[in-house]
């Protein structure tokens, strides 16, 4: 049974007051806050664990490098991976595309070719795009979104192209909670022999991820954003793809054999992880992933799903209120605008009242040009909000109403 | 911090210039002009100006931006319209030092309006949103339009 105040206990932050008001964290879109077990892995091992990786024979380095390489492991299982070597760590989403982009710049792309992406992506997933085809001649084509912030599927078909040498597309959207029919989109852009990336920033936390079964060719993720560290993030590429990229970043650990006539690196994975990588990150990533198996997911996705109905209503219903993605398939991520009332001054006031939502652009300019509106108020939803969250967001806001109007 | 902060914060000075700026427009034949973005928010705001002889004859503003923003774009232009260029930087380092909560001689003051900005100092991240207006003008100073 799922049952969310035992599960608000394992997160200790939530249990803190913030402006002398507890704390109501809206705000998971852009970071998840941690469970206890995974601060207490991280501290474990920076107390007990410390040590380098691959290179020690001493038994500390060759524990160390056990959970390392069992998190892989561990990992692969997670996304339903077939080959534990197709697991990369790396920092992030970011490093996870432009490690993908730079190879492509390399190996793939020509003058020419096109990338295509779609007009909801974050930055993450606009601008290393670019700069690969200012570097190669390459053209970056942009599915559009329609009114509702959906994709526009018939806009993408027509798009996809011989020219096309990489669908790269947001599951869902960071800005809007839109979740995109990924499944699909890949098998139309397979067709044509187009291989995809999937930027799982915000999918991976809300839903049960099967890569094998998407059968993307990149699934990328942060691992922040999953209850665990920042600093630590998982790309996944199909063999195929890793072994034909060249490796993104050089030196230590990637190489197999140095001399000043020839270098030769490691096979995949140990290419793409150049240097002491985040060790007790990928420990941290361990204890999250161990946290979310142990609920369950579908029960958890459930509850979320309920409080994205709570906001929607509750907000929708205030006059003046604009909700900005409304899309049918949603995760549980509300972005909004409220009269004049700048979004800054919407996150300043509910920040009074202990609400903790963004505002901005969400590093989705080109979106919110697409909507007219020069930022938006986010509140994102985790598992362990709860009704109470929503109500006194949606209370905060209309207070709001007369204070600055 | 707290609700009462937040009053500190929305003084009803700042309020009043938020919803009804002053030099809010394009003048016609302005000599200076500048834009400026907040890379954090996205905000941006136009500044243009009309400037003879060293003197600042007429200064006005288009922004898509927040209270803070708007606020302080319309009391800085009201506070400069009319007064020599050379007065920006001794304005600047008042607005600096109001903004860190210092205590300012209201006599010295160019404008007792400025003052509302004394609340901002309990919401660091808020400070770039007042600044925004300034640094753009500053720009727009340097950035004489030839013929």
């Amino acid at each position: 049974m799922f049952n969310v105040q035992s599960i608000r206990r394992d997160f200790p932050i939530l249990s803190t007051l913030m402006n002398d008001k507890p704390l109501i964290y809206l705000d998971n879109a852009a970071t998840s806050q941690k469970p206890l077990t995974v601060i207490e892995a991280v501290e474990n091992f920076y107390k007990l664990g410390n040590s380098n990786i691959h290179r020690g024979v001493f038994r500390l380095s060759e524990q160390a490098t056990a959970r390392y390489e069992a998190t892989r492991k561990q990992f692969a299982d997670f996304i339903s991976a077939e080959n534990d070597s197709e697991i990369i760590f790396v920092k992030g989403v970011t490093e996870a595309i432009n490690l993908i982009a730079y190879g492509f710049s390399q190996s793939v792309l020509k003058e020419g070719d096109e990338v295509l992406i779609s007009a909801m992506e974050h930055h993450a997933n606009i601008v290393p795009w670019q700069i690969a085809c200012e570097q190669t001649g390459a053209i970056l084509k942009v599915i559009p979104v329609l009114d509702d912030g959906s994709l526009d599927l018939l806009a993408f078909e027509a798009l996809l192209s011989e020219k096309t040498k990489l669908l790269s597309i947001v599951h869902i959207s960071n800005a809007l909670g839109t979740i995109n029919p990924i499944k699909p989109m890949i098998d139309k852009a397979h067709a044509q022999g187009v291989p995809v990336l999937v930027d799982g920033a915000q999918s991976a936390p809300h839903m049960e991820v099967n890569v094998l079964d998407l059968d993307c060719d990149f699934y990328v993720f942060s691992g922040h954003k999953l209850f665990a560290p920042t600093g630590v993030g998982v790309l996944y590429g199909k063999e195929e793809w890793l072994d034909r990229l060249p490796p993104y970043q050089s030196g230590g650990d990637m190489i197999e054999k140095v001399d000043f006539d020839v270098t030769t690196y490691k096979g995949i994975p140990g290419k793409f992880e150049a240097g002491t990588p985040n060790i007790a990150g990928v420990i941290g990533l361990s204890e999250a992933i161990r946290y979310l198996q142990k609920l369950d997911r579908k029960e958890a996705m459930a509850h979320e799903h309920a409080l994205l109905y709570q906001a929607t209503e509750g907000l929708a219903e205030i006059d003046g209120l604009r909700l900005i993605g409304t899309a049918k398939e949603k995760a549980s991520i509300v972005s909004f605008v409220f009269n004049d009332i700048h979004a800054h001054d919407i996150g300043t006031f509910l920040d009074a009242g202990g609400i903790a939502i963004r505002t901005g652009h969400h590093c989705t300019m080109p979106l919110l040009k697409r909507f007219d509106v020069p930022a938006t108020a986010r509140a994102s939803f985790a598992f362990y909000n709860d009704s109470n969250d929503v109500d006194c967001l949606v209370e905060n806001v209309k207070k709001m109403k007369s204070f600055f109007l | 911090m707290s609700e009462s902060h937040l009053e500190d914060l929305y003084q009803s000075t700042l309020i009043q210039h938020s919803k009804s700026p002053l030099h809010y427009g394009k003048i016609e034949g302005f000599t200076h002009f500048s834009e400026g973005y907040n890379p954090l928010c996205g905000d941006a705001i136009s500044i243009y100006l009309s400037v003879k002889k060293g003197r600042i004859e007429k200064a006005s503003f288009v922004s898509a931006s927040c209270a803070i923003c708007t606020a302080s774009a319309s009391i800085l232009l009201e506070a400069i319209e009319g007064a020599s260029v050379d007065i920006y930087t001794s304005m600047q380092s008042q607005f600096s030092q109001i903004l860190e909560g210092a205590s300012v001689d209201q006599s010295n003051a160019l404008t007792c309006d400025i003052l509302a900005f004394q609340g901002i100092k309990q919401f660091p991240s808020r400070k770039n949103c007042a600044l925004l207006p300034w640094t753009t003008l500053k720009k727009a100073l340097n950035s004489e339009i030839k013929d």
